[in-house]
């Protein structure tokens, strides 16, 4: 939240970086092997539907990391 | 949590002027309407999302620029990540932080766009939106560009105002919302990508 007073602390700071580029290194191995099922992949329906879990671990990774989704039942922000 | 009110003293009801003086639950419901806001866009890609497969089936032009669109993705997710650590230096005062890391995120946003722009400029010649899956590509490019380019527009904005000074560890509602839009049009990039170069 906006009001919440939060302390300049570097260790947390730096702990939310980490966060972030945990979140970029997840993004970077997600994308990659997504290209390389398709690459590989001979273009059936199964080779399609192979993609589905990347879509899905990229999309989660966004939500969690990126946009927070999870302080939306937590309230933790 | 500071969006919770203070309680009311015993034999007090809080009066209407009162009521519209509390603003500590502004905070909640900026963030709630936010989300409304983008599951709202959610069904609009969807539906576009919908119609390419409905229109073309898994079908698509051999002709597709495979290595320009994974690079767009990359700059794509790189610009997310910069988003997500401006926002995460202005959370912490780190005003440096969070320059650096919104310039990296607006030249992202800069180069996605060129990109994007050379692509269509090249889809334009090999599948004219005319065709059936060219209406799909063009109205999913184009949408998702608009997108990017409101984004863009935004995070701007924040931009000039966070160099002013204006945000700060206990005010960065602007930021926040600006980035979260930021990382729905990443995203949204998340399954557009797919659906009209990899299935």
């Amino acid at each position: 939240m906006t009001t919440q007073q939060v302390p300049l602390d570097r260790t947390k700071l730096n702990k939310a970086y980490r966060k972030g580029l945990w979140g970029a290194f997840w993004l970077t191995v997600l994308t990659f092997g997504e290209f390389i099922v398709f690459a590989v992949g001979d273009g059936t329906t199964w080779g399609s539907l192979a993609l589905v879990p990347f879509i899905v671990l990229k999309a989660w990774v966004i939500l969690d990391v990126f946009m927070h989704i999870k302080a939306l039942w937590t309230d933790d922000h | 949590m500071t969006t919770e009110a203070a309680p009311a003293p015993a034999g007090h009801e809080a009066t209407h002027e009162e009521w519209h003086q509390d603003t500590s639950f502004q905070p909640r419901a900026n963030v709630i309407g936010l989300w409304l806001f983008i599951i709202s866009e959610v069904f609009l890609f969807s539906a576009f999302l919908a119609a390419r497969f409905y229109t073309t089936g898994t079908e698509r032009p051999e002709e597709l620029n495979q290595n320009l669109a994974l690079a767009v993705t990359i700059v794509l997710l790189i610009s997310s990540v910069s988003a997500y650590l401006a926002e995460t230096s202005i959370k912490f005062n780190n005003r440096r932080g969070f320059i650096i890391s919104l310039s990296v995120t607006l030249l992202m946003g800069l180069l996605f766009m060129g990109g994007v722009t050379y692509e269509l400029v090249e889809a334009s010649h090999l599948f004219p939106p005319e065709t059936a899956y060219g209406s799909s590509y063009f109205m999913l490019i184009g949408l998702h560009a608009f997108h990017v380019v409101t984004g863009m527009i935004a995070l701007i904005i924040v931009f000039v105002l966070g160099i002013r000074g204006y945000f700060g560890s206990t005010n960065y509602w602007g930021v926040e919302g600006a980035v979260k839009y930021w990382h729905f049009v990443d995203l949204a990039w998340v399954f557009i990508y797919p659906t009209l170069y990899l299935l």
